[in-house]
Parts: C-alpha cells; sequence; structure tokens
C-alpha cells in the first residue's frame, strides 16, 4: 500500500528555492551567498569611509603643528577607532564578502554550506560596529588606549570600556562563523573532480585564512574578556597589584595580532593571484609553490608575535627566535611575489583597471614588505619602534596591500556581479588618484619615522612640520579619490556595456563559465573540471 | 528490473571530516591549552565554543550529505526509498499510473522540482541534484517507465 506525500506537503518542504523576497526584506532574509556578499562588500564600502573619515581628523589635526581641530583625548579615540574600524569593520568583512561571492562559484558549490549562519554572520556587523562607533558618545568618550587595547591604559576608558570590549566580541564571533562557514564550503562543497591542489588560489588563499582566523580569534576574545574581569570582577591576569603582568596582555594580544595581519592580506595576494594570469594571458607561474608559500606564511604568523614588542623587553634568546622568525616570512613572501613576476614575464600584458591595482598591490605591498624587514632587525627596531617608520609600514602593507587587492577584485568581478563592464577610463583615473594618493599620504611617514616622529601623537615638534603637510594633502587626495570609486560602482550597477560570460580575454575559472551577471542560483550544469 | 541510486555531491568523506576536525581541533587547543597552562585559561571556553560550532557545522553538512535516494522501477510497481540521517521514507506507486513530473521555477536560473507519482500523490526527487543531472535523471526514467509500459 503506497502512502505518498501531497504536492502541498512537497511545496512548503522546498519554498526555500523559490528566490529572494521582495524590498528590504530580501537583505534582512537572505540566506543567498550572493546577496550576502553584496551584503558585506556594501558594508565594507560604508565603513571604509566612516574609517575614512576619522583617518581624515587625525591627518587634518596633524596638518600644521600645535593643536588646531581636537583634543588630545578625542584624537586618541580617533587613532583607536580607525583602526578598530578599519581591520574589523571594513577589510575583514570586505574580504568575506568576496569570499561569499566567488568561492561557491569558484568550486563549483550552488550555495555557502550554511546558509543560515551565513546570514547571521553579517548580520551581526552592523550591531558590532554601531555598538562601537557609539563609544564615541558615551561619557569618557570612546577607547582611546590605541586599537591594541593595552592595559592599564586601555583601563581609564570610561562607560565605553564594556561597550568596546562587548564590539569586539561580537565582531569576532562574526568573523569566526564567516571563517566556520567558508572552510566547511571549501571542504565538503567541491565539485566533483576539483581537488585541493585544482582549486583557484583566491579560495586556498581563503582555506589557510580561515584556519589562522579559528586559531586566533579564541586568544582575542580571551585576552579582552580578562580586560573585563580584571575591571569589573576583581581578577588580576594583568595587574602587576595583584600578581598578573600587564605585560603577558602584549603577548597575549599580538599572538592573535599578528596572524590578523595575515586574515587581512592573504585574501588579497589570493585575488592578486586571480587578476595576474588573466590579464598577462599566462597561467599562473608555480601553483603548487603559491599554495605552499601561502601555508608556509600562515604557520610563520603563528610564532613571529614578539617582534611587536622588542622594546618591552625579552631574553636575547627571544630576541634573537622572533627577529629571525620574522625575517623567515620573507622567503615564503618572495616566492609569491616572483611568481607573479614570472606570470607576467612574457605574457601578453594588458593594463584595465583591475591589473592596474594589481601591478600597484605588487610593487607598493612589496615596500610594505621591505620596511618589515627593517622592523624586524631587533637593534633597528629600537630606533623604529612607535614611530611614524611603523606608522608607514603597516599603511603600505595594509592600504595599497590589502585594500588595493580589494579594489582590484571589485573591478574585475563587477561585470560578474552587475552584468555590466564599468566605465574603464574612470576606473584607471581611480587607480592613478589611488596610486598617486598613497604615496604622498605613506611615503613622506617614513621620513618622519627614521626622523623620529613618535606616532599616536597629536602634536609635534616643528621640524616635522613639512612632511605632515605633504602626508595630509595625500590623504585627503585618496580619501577623496574613493568617492569617485563609489561613483563608478553605482554607474556601473545602474547600466553599461553589457558583459559577458567570460567578461576578459579568456580568464581561467568556473565563475567565467556562468552568464553575467550570475543568476541568482548559480550552476544549472554541473562544472567540470579537467 | 531498474535501479537508480541518487546521491549529493560531497568532497569531503567522513573519515576526511573526521581527520580534517581533529587537525584543526590540535591546533586550537593547542594554543589555547598553551595559554591555559599559563594561567589564562578564559582563553580555552572560546576555543571551546568555536571547536563546537565547527563541529556542528561539519556534522550538519555530512549528515545532508549521507542523504541517499532509491527509484527502483519493477514490472508492476515503482518503489521510492528515501534514507537519510538513520530515518527511511519509502512509498510504492503502481506502475501503469506512475508519471514523472518536472516543474519549472517561476522565474529563470532557480531550480526545478522533480516529481514521481501518481492518483494526486507524489514524491520530490533529487532535490540535491545539479539542474542538468536533474533533467538527465528525468529523461531517463521517463524512457525507462515508457519502454516498461510497451513491453507491458
Amino acid at each position: 500500500m503506497s502512502t505518498a506525500t501531497t504536492h502541498g506537503h512537497a511545496h512548503d518542504h522546498h519554498d526555500d528555492h523559490h528566490g529572494p523576497a521582495k524590498g528590504l526584506m530580501r537583505w534582512v532574509t537572505t540566506t543567498n551567498h550572493k546577496d550576502i556578499g553584496t551584503l558585506y562588500l556594501v558594508f565594507a564600502l560604508v565603513m571604509l569611509f566612516v574609517g575614512g573619515a576619522m583617518a581624515l581628523i587625525i591627518r587634518l589635526e596633524l596638518f600644521q603643528p600645535g593643536l588646531q581641530f581636537v583634543n588630545p583625548d578625542f584624537f586618541n579615540q580617533m587613532t583607536t577607532m580607525h583602526a578598530l574600524i578599519m581591520v574589523f569593520g571594513m577589510i575583514m568583512p570586505a574580504f568575506v564578502g568576496f569570499a561569499n561571492w566567488m568561492i561557491p562559484m569558484m568550486i563549483g558549490a550552488p550555495d555557502m554550506a550554511l546558509p543560515r549562519l551565513n546570514n547571521w554572520s553579517f548580520w551581526i556587523l552592523p550591531f558590532a560596529s554601531g555598538i562601537l562607533v557609539s563609544t564615541l558618545f558615551m561619557d569618557g568618550g570612546g577607547p582611546a588606549g590605541g586599537w591594541t587595547l593595552y592595559p592599564p591604559l586601555v583601563l581609564q576608558t570610561g562607560n565605553a570600556f564594556p561597550f568596546a570590549i562587548f564590539a569586539v566580541h561580537l565582531l569576532g564571533m562574526s568573523s569566526i562563523m564567516g571563517a566556520i562557514n567558508i572552510i566547511v564550503t571549501i571542504m565538503n562543497m567541491r565539485a566533483p573532480g576539483m581537488t585541493l591542489l585544482k582549486m583557484p588560489l583566491f579560495v586556498w588563499t581563503w582555506l589557510i585564512t580561515a584556519y589562522l582566523l579559528i586559531g586566533a580569534m579564541p586568544v582575542l576574545a580571551g585576552g579582552v574578556t580578562m580586560l573585563l574581569t580584571d575591571q569589573f570582577f576583581g581578577t588580576s591576569f594583568f595587574s602587576a597589584a595583584g600578581g598578573g603582568d600587564p605585560v603577558l596582555f602584549q603577548h597575549i594580544f599580538w599572538f592573535f595580532g599578528h596572524p590578523e595581519v595575515y586574515i587581512i592580506i592573504l585574501p588579497a595576494f589570493g585575488i592578486v593571484s586571480q587578476i595576474i594570469p588573466t590579464f598577462s594571458r599566462k597561467p599562473l607561474f608555480g601553483y603548487d609553490s603559491m599554495v605552499y608559500a601561502t601555508a608556509s606564511i600562515g604557520f610563520l604568523s603563528y610564532i613571529v608575535w614578539a617582534h611587536h614588542m622588542f622594546t618591552v623587553g625579552m631574553p636575547l634568546a627571544g630576541m634573537m627566535f622572533f627577529m629571525l622568525s620574522t625575517m623567515l616570512i620573507a622567503i615564503p613572501t618572495g616566492v609569491k611575489v616572483f611568481n607573479w613576476l614570472s606570470t607576467m614575464w612574457r605574457g601578453s600584458l594588458t593594463f584595465e583597471t583591475p591589473m592596474l591595482f594589481a601591478i600597484g598591490f605588487l610593487f607598493l605591498f612589496t615596500i610594505g614588505g621591505f620596511s618589515g624587514l627593517m622592523l624586524a632587525i631587533t637593534p633597528a627596531d629600537f630606533q623604529y619602534h612607535d614611530t611614524y617608520f611603523v606608522v608607514a609600514h603597516f599603511h603600505y602593507v595594509l592600504v595599497p596591500g590589502a585594500l588595493f587587492g580589494a579594489l582590484g577584485g571589485a573591478y574585475y568581478w563587477l561585470p560578474k556581479w552587475t552584468g555590466h563592464m564599468y566605465d574603464e577610463t574612470l576606473g584607471k583615473v581611480h587607480f592613478w588618484m589611488s596610486a598617486i594618493f598613497v604615496n604622498v599620504t605613506f611615503f613622506p611617514q617614513h621620513f618622519l619615522g627614521l626622523a623620529g616622529m613618535p606616532r599616536r601623537i597629536p602634536d609635534y615638534a616643528t621640524q616635522f612640520a613639512d612632511w605632515n603637510m605633504v602626508s595630509s594633502i595625500g590623504a585627503f587626495g585618496f580619501g577623496f579619490a574613493q568617492l569617485l570609486f563609489v561613483y563608478v560602482v553605482i554607474k556601473c550597477v545602474r547600466g553599461g556595456k553589457p558583459a559577458t560570460a567570460e567578461v576578459w580575454d579568456n580568464p581561467e575559472g568556473l565563475e567565467w563559465t556562468v552568464p553575467s551577471p550570475a543568476p541568482y542560483h548559480t550552476f544549472d550544469e554541473a562544472p567540470v573540471i579537467k | 528490473m531498474y535501479r537508480f541510486e541518487l546521491r549529493p555531491n560531497s568532497s569531503l568523506t567522513p573519515r576526511a571530516a573526521a581527520f580534517f576536525y581533529l587537525s584543526i581541533a590540535a591546533m586550537s587547543l593547542g594554543i589555547a591549552g598553551g595559554f591555559a597552562w599559563l594561567g589564562f585559561w578564559p582563553i580555552l571556553p572560546f576555543a571551546g565554543l568555536e571547536l563546537a560550532g565547527l563541529a556542528a557545522a561539519l556534522w550538519v553538512t555530512q549528515r545532508r550529505a549521507g542523504v541517499r535516494e532509491y527509484v527502483q522501477v519493477d514490472e508492476d510497481r515503482v518503489t521510492f526509498r528515501r534514507e537519510a540521517s538513520g530515518r527511511c521514507l519509502e512509498r510504492e506507486f503502481r506502475r501503469p499510473w506512475v508519471r514523472v513530473e518536472m516543474r519549472r521555477a517561476p522565474v529563470a536560473h532557480w531550480p526545478s522540482r522533480l516529481l514521481l507519482g501518481s492518483h494526486g500523490r507524489s514524491v520530490e526527487v533529487g532535490a540535491f541534484l545539479t539542474e542538468d543531472e536533474r533533467v538527465a535523471l528525468r529523461d531517463r526514467l521517463g524512457s525507462v517507465l515508457a519502454s516498461e509500459a510497451r513491453r507491458g
């Protein structure tokens, strides 16, 4: 005797197949990886301008020596909040957005492995960032002790302290949920034939990034929780008076903080590794070595943390170890740089906007890498530490490094996302403005640092005035250049020359086998991986 | 007699999933345990929570990948059987009345649904397949049922 389910029941069961809700609720309730990718990317763009506005307040104050616009405490709040927002609210969400949009398409999966978790990990972000920004309006202002949250300084924060810690917890939670989703998607949902060593480099870099997130984020969560218990529950983890040690917080923070640097930069490596072969019309040189180099960088990132703390004091053997392990990172990074160059070597190069950003990344990130090597030399670091040289170094890594990677990726995949070609002329103008102004902003900071200007100060001695003025002009130029990017994106979303499925000249990857714009549900046909 | 076995794509075998999980747990617990040993025990619960989350995610995806569907076409009946997480759903239809129906989604690029049934009752087959796999299954089922009908 047969007892079959009714049609109605079957309908109910599969309602989740039937596409997006209408209007605003589509974005609130969506579990589609493309919708969520778009949400992440738009959110990151908004936060770029929030964090960027804070950077401009800093640069405005530093335009001239003396105090002109803000008081020192507010200046310190700006340096702290600028960093927290750019790291946790902008660049990390941007790369999670790329992962959401591209990883399922690149591995031939219909969606992320856990779509509801995906929705939740995004929607935590605006609330967490809202809490963080709201601390600026609380009694005593926002956190002002630097993004590193060192005790005992950070414990002097006013009412904002528990809110800032809670926001960091939520932002970390969002990242962890995103990482779990990405890692499970990559491991479990690759199309038949897509073995690990056939995955696009962007997928590989994200797999390793997710490993780093899973290893490092609990350390941050535990560290900031101990700050909280020290402040409110009478523990003494970092209080010398109670037998604790504030220096140990620095070890905890940087045990998280250094992998975090690679969490930020590895996806950019991945994007650049997608762009350069396309516009060189050659396969990526040394694919396997790229994978192993990325994995090596991931491993080494866990054993270099104390290079941030040479001046704090440590045994000579510790200094030697952390100096040499830090320098070791130059080897896999060098492998990557040489592989990118070798990919371009004798290629049929063209210089569309994504390629310009990739080449800009290659040049300028390498400058940041080299200044990192200078900082790794322990005795030299005693001179450089806490000066503008360090500010110049990490901004070269993060702005023309990570941010240029993200901008290049946005131009590269924008036609796939929107179905329209962006305005190439405006894209190139955006690149050249960004590339010029980023150097005008940050290159003089090397000189300021070498001349002894300390970081995180609202006022400075008059001998630093000229280069600070140049740097501030560059910062405003860079900020306004990003408005052009917003215009290019909006123009591309609203219309433009229709993009073909391939978009570029014979690019590699499954994402180019689906129409542009990529359909709401990606794969009508099972992808075949040769 | 024809028998179709349908299974969702999964690039991670249960054994590989266990190995993958243990490797990541060893790393995370190694780090958190090291800090706990130094006195910073609050890191450990966060690592535990995170690993619980990862375990749940892997469990859900493995369970989803463990679905098996069987369609057996005999001389006088068609049997559908779905095995998922230890539960089994079985439906039987009289072969001469069985219809294979492909319902297109209302909007282009959304997945269609393949229904197998008769007398106003049906089950969905191969919801986890890709579109062309579903179309191929429909064609194959249709031709098998037609040939059986001709023979009958």
